[in-house]
């Protein structure tokens, strides 16, 4: 057995910030972190976003923000890791994976930002070396003169990848590598990432996406409220032998494996098919209650019309998912639907066209609650310019009583998020649409969320639009998934044996 | 995202506020002097109005056109001024325009120095603040930047005028050149040596504005996720400003120091009156207090001229010299697509 | 469209470089700076109306006299007391500044907001700020207060008249990020008036902000009255001033009476600054999640 690397125990990482105007509060974000790598390992660090992960790759590199307290250990090679050898050693031995454009800076050419990263690591020719990397990863000249607004989003990947490995550096960081990226190019990032693992490298990945990281991890810690509850195999994860049960409860939670919310009673996961105004038809669609026809939309200075001539229709027997990577015009689509943009379409309801005053049947909650919500209101208040939701629907959504009397930035954006929904649930809703609804949080609360979305309007008849960069997800919700292609919404092919989700979705 | 940028529609653009703004702020200008309750002969006899009978007052009326029709008088003064006459000087006796053109020679010399010097050193102070947020030396630069910005500038050039040229006896009183030289005969370094106080003062004026610009997007830069790597990769905190921070910090100051060129005129009257240079700053001066209705119009309208080249000059240079706008980037782009 | 993931540890820390120091009780500081401003400003406007006149009065017996016991601040040529006149003429200033810049500000909330609903509106005021801020301030300002022959209301209706595009920039700004916001949005489609849209979503987002640029404002209005009466185009020369006392101040330059030129600017200065304390302190209070340590 190869001995460790990198050793972290109990690792806490405390902020200190003003509560109020004069008053100052310990956030703790990082509350008992033990992580363990051997060379030619790759680690994931699973855990929900906003929980404090990447302050971990902050703690080793000692980055940490001025207001920020470091608690614990860290051993690298058989040394403690203080302030002062971390400062040593990082952009040499130890070195973070940039993982967004916003990684680059955007008036250096690509060659010079990977020269700077060898000259931070003292190689003896940094300009030849970088340029030996850049064409290692297939980069031509002319593509590595180039500004990072100029390259492709492989491109950028690939000169992201050579920053971190022209260091040979032994233990490499990366902080949230798939986040906002199309399937094939998240492939191309994790797999750079294996292939530095078995370099002989050591490769911590952070991520809130644990089923992306499966297939490349050999082993997982997970994270729950700040601490590190469980470390396994990848291995065991994904066949399931899991001994505890937090990590066991996550995994069945997973899209894949049966989208489960613990603690719920199974009486409440389990709609009952004829609570439904509507019940489907065998094999057939019942008559939908929204539809939109003739969407049209071009983003001034855009070449393409994002939407063209796009139609849609929602029923509430069954919901409708929309796939798609980031940036391709999904949020444009539901922000017409919802009435937030205005466009000559025609939007109509029962056939009848959309009321424009009082509160609205179509309701879209969007990606960032906390856009959403005034920043100087109470969220209790914002939550009552909907309705006035019972303490039973705030509960099944795990809204705490406390949280009403706070202010936005006081709470993370998983639990504004919930916010939001509730507060969209107005008495007469008819269709909701949900942006990327559950992006930010982790698969247990993701599967909590749509349990309780589906129990609260699978009664009421409410027709659900789900947005979605995530097809299992979508999958799992047994929705009627389609597609933008070239501005209008395609179906896709249904799965060969589809089944009726018997746990959640009937 | 952007449309694709085109310099011709750029330069219409500019040509067609041109075109709307100078009309305007003509007639604005024009409404605010005939407004004024001095009366124009009556300023320009001065003393010895007493001594001239009405007749005479009423034939100076009449050379000046001072008889008819506010309407009929701007449309005569705005068509003329298209063509390059801006009437007459009356206390200067001499054709507005020349006196502009001679005035703003000597002006020039004294802001294109204050210009480059306060831009250069509120630059690098900037830079210098931003990078060590937090320390002395940021505390230390940020209090200047403060105080110079709260002080009225004419006060500044008196407390210069009154240590280096009352007490140290250094520089010179006042004027453009020794008593007694004309100001076209004073060698260079006479002129240099007049000149100098008043740019120094213009440009400690001008550093406050700079620094606390630059002080400012310095911090964004050092907050950036792409300084943040750098960090990770062990430089310091100068070593990202310097990496980071100067690149992408100079061309947002750049703009602003030519946008400040307003600022930077407003500073060379006052300036001006207190050393006495003779410039176009005091020229305004003179011309507000001594009634002179046809310079002040000539300079209102070379000043509105002035700040929109400078505006403008701003625009197209961060353009040129910014990569992601740049249009040779664009084409590459198109071809590779 | 999910680039925004690590926003959360980001909004928890502070929005700067790492190992900058953390300031101290910075936020206490500027408060209690804030205060010790307030109450400097009123005592200056407290004791400028209980000092004598008499001070003002010209005095051959005690002719420039440098600064002492008997004149904190000296005397000038004619033998009146500047520490009188200083008090005074700060006193003045503020106003003067009080005046223009509220007016200034009334201009700018009405102008800014209109502007954001309309279009039309929009093109008329968006011209007029244009219009103004093509000329440099001090040729503006001489031109309206030539057109209204200086004095005192010239200066202030100058000051006005220039000083309000900025702020009303900053408002209109303010009132299209609200209206576009998605907050705003939301409590549309979940059926709210635009009353209680106004009451209460913008009135709570735009009162800090008209407030601030006021207080803001001050600094500028007072800084530029002081210029234009020593220019000779504002406060007539018999008034005690700022601006004519430091114009007044040249003509003894060479005498070597420094101190009639440097006391009542060090006292200007430290008034402006005081300003800047308050709009500080006053944007703690108000915004204290906007107003970063």
């Amino acid at each position: 057995m190869t001995t460790d690397m990198l050793q972290i125990r109990d690792l806490r990482v405390s902020f200190s910030r003003y509560r109020g105007l004069l008053g100052r509060e310990r956030i703790t974000a990082l509350d008992g972190v033990d992580l363990d790598l051997r060379p030619g390992e790759l680690v994931a660090l699973v855990g929900a976003s906003g929980a404090g992960k990447s302050l971990l790759a902050h703690a080793v590199l000692g980055i940490l923000p001025r207001n920020a307290q470091r608690e614990g250990e860290i051993h690298f090679e058989d040394a403690p890791l203080c302030a002062k050898r971390s400062r040593a050693l990082r952009g040499k031995r130890i070195a973070l994976v940039p993982q967004a454009l916003t990684f680059l800076d955007p008036l250096a050419r690509a060659h010079r930002q990977v020269r700077w990263a060898a000259l931070a690591a003292r190689r003896d020719t940094p300009h030849a070396q970088a340029q030996a990397e850049l064409s290692r990863f297939a980069l031509r000249a002319d593509a590595q003169r180039r500004f990072p607004h100029e390259l492709s989003g492989g491109m950028a990947r690939r000169v992201m990848t050579a920053i971190a490995t022209v260091s040979q550096a032994s233990l490499l960081i990366a902080d949230e590598p798939t986040t906002g990226l199309d399937p094939q190019v998240r492939k191309l990032a994790l797999d750079q990432l294996r292939a530095l693992a078995d370099e002989g490298k050591g490769v911590i990945v952070i991520t809130h996406d644990i089923a992306a990281v499966l297939p490349v991890a050999d082993r997982i810690v997970v994270l729950n409220e700040g601490r590190s509850v469980d470390h396994l195999p990848a291995g065991d994860f994904a066949t399931g032998r899991i001994p505890h049960a937090y990590t066991a409860s996550l995994r069945r939670a997973l899209p894949e494996h049966g989208f489960a919310a613990p603690g719920t009673p199974a009486s409440a996961c389990l709609p009952t098919p004829t609570a439904s105004p509507t019940a489907p038809t065998a094999g057939g669609e019942a008559a939908p209650c929204f539809s939109a026809r003739h969407i049209r939309w071009q983003w001034p200075g855009n070449t393409q019309p994002t939407l063209d001539d796009a139609a849609i229709d929602l029923s509430p027997d069954r919901i409708t998912g929309l796939l798609g990577a980031s940036g391709g015009g999904k949020t444009t689509l539901a922000r017409i639907l919802a009435g937030y943009l205005k466009t000559d379409c025609d939007l109509r309801l029962d056939g009848q066209p959309l009321p424009t005053r009082g509160a609205r049947p179509v309701q879209l909650i969007g990606q960032h609650a906390e856009l959403g919500l005034h920043p100087r209101m109470k969220v209790g208040a914002s939550l009552r310019e909907g309705w006035q939701p019972d303490a039973a629907t705030l509960e099944r959504f795990g809204i705490r009583p406390e949280w009403l009397g706070r202010y936005p930035h006081e709470l993370s954006g998983g639990e504004l998020q919930r916010i939001a929904i509730v507060r969209a649930l107005v008495p007469g809703l008819r269709v909701l649409i949900a942006d990327e609804l559950t992006a930010m949080h982790d698969t247990i609360t993701q599967a909590q969320i749509w349990r309780a979305l589906r129990d609260t309007l699978a009664p009421r008849g409410v027709a659900i639009l789900a947005i979605s960069h995530d097809e299992a997800l979508l999958r799992a919700l047994d929705a009627r998934i389609l597609r933008l292609h070239e501005g209008r919404l395609i179906p896709r092919p249904e799965p060969e044996h589809r089944q009726p989700a018997p746990a959640l979705m009937r | 995202m952007n449309a694709a940028f085109s310099w011709r529609a750029f330069a219409l653009r500019r040509a067609l506020r041109l075109a709307i703004l100078l009309p305007l702020v003509a007639l604005c200008a024009f409404l605010l002097v005939s407004a004024s309750p001095i009366d124009p002969v009556g300023a320009l006899v001065g003393a010895e109005v007493m001594h001239v009978g009405v007749e005479q007052q009423a034939a100076i009326a009449h050379k000046w056109g001072l008889d008819q029709p506010p309407a009929e008088r701007f449309l005569r003064w705005f068509g003329n001024a298209l063509q390059g006459d801006l009437g007459r000087s009356m206390i200067f006796d001499d054709e507005v325009i020349d006196v502009i053109g001679e005035r703003l020679l000597a002006s020039l010399a004294l802001m294109a120095l204050a210009w480059t010097l306060s831009g250069l050193i509120g630059f690098g102070l900037g830079i210098l603040a931003g990078a060590l947020e937090g320390s002395l030396w940021d505390r230390l630069i940020r209090g200047y930047a403060f105080v110079l910005a709260s002080a009225p500038t004419f006060w500044i050039a008196i407390l210069l005028l009154l240590f280096f040229a009352v007490q140290l006896g250094w520089a010179p009183f006042c004027c453009a050149a020794p008593p007694g030289v004309l100001p076209d005969e004073a060698t260079l370094l006479q002129r240099l040596h007049h000149i100098a106080l008043p740019a120094l003062t213009l440009s400690l004026l001008g550093v406050a504005q700079v620094t606390l610009y630059t002080r400012d997007k310095v911090r964004e830069v050092m907050a950036s996720d792409y300084a943040l790597l750098s960090f990770a990769q062990g430089e310091s905190r100068l070593g990202v400003a310097r990496r980071h921070a100067l690149r992408n910090a100079a061309l947002p100051a750049l703009t602003l120091q030519f946008a400040s060129l307003s600022e930077l005129f407003g500073g060379s009257i006052l300036a001006e009156t207190v050393f006495t240079y003779p410039g176009l700053g005091a020229a305004t001066v003179d011309a507000g207090t001594r009634g002179d209705a046809p310079l002040l119009l000539g300079i209102a309208l070379f000043a509105a001229l002035f700040v929109f080249a400078g505006n403008t000059l701003g625009d197209v240079l961060a353009r040129w010299l910014d990569p992601r706008h740049s249009r040779a980037a664009r084409n590459d782009m198109a071809a590779d697509a | 469209m999910n680039m925004h993931a690590p926003t959360e540890t980001r909004a928890l820390a502070a929005a700067s470089a790492p190992d900058a120091p953390l300031p101290g009780y910075q936020r206490l500081r500027t408060l209690v700076a804030a205060a010790l401003a307030l109450v400097v400003l009123l005592s200056i406007a407290l004791g400028a109306a209980l000092l004598p006149d008499d001070g003002l009065a010209t005095n051959l017996s005690a002719r420039a006299l440098p600064p002492g016991a008997d004149h904190l601040f000296g005397t000038d040529p004619l033998g009146r007391d500047m520490f009188t006149r200083t008090v005074k003429g700060l006193a003045l200033s503020m106003q003067v500044g009080l005046l223009s810049a509220g007016f200034a500000a009334l201009l700018a909330l009405v102008l800014g907001v209109s502007a954001a609903l309309h279009p039309k509106l929009d093109a008329v005021v968006g011209l007029l700020i244009d219009l103004v801020m093509s000329l440099p301030h001090l040729v503006l300002l001489i031109l309206v207060s030539f057109a209204l022959g200086g004095g005192t209301r010239g200066v202030i209706i100058a000051v006005i008249v220039s000083h309000w595009p900025t702020l009303a920039r900053v408002l209109r700004a303010e009132m299209r990020q609200v209206l576009a916001a998605d907050y705003v949005q939301v409590a549309r489609m979940l059926g709210r008036s635009r009353l209680y849209v106004a009451r209460r979503h913008v009135l709570p987002q735009l009162l800090p902000q008209v407030l601030i640029g006021a207080l803001l404002l001050f600094p500028h209005a007072i800084l530029h009255e002081a210029a234009l009466t020593f220019l000779g185009f504002g406060l007539a020369p018999h008034l005690p001033a700022t601006g004519v006392l430091l114009a007044e101040s040249m003509r003894s330059l060479a005498a070597g009476l420094w101190w009639l030129g440097v006391l009542p600017g060090v006292c200007l200065l430290g008034m402006v600054l005081m300003f800047g304390r308050i709009a500080e302190g006053l944007r703690l209070v108000l915004d204290p999640r906007r107003a970063q340590d």
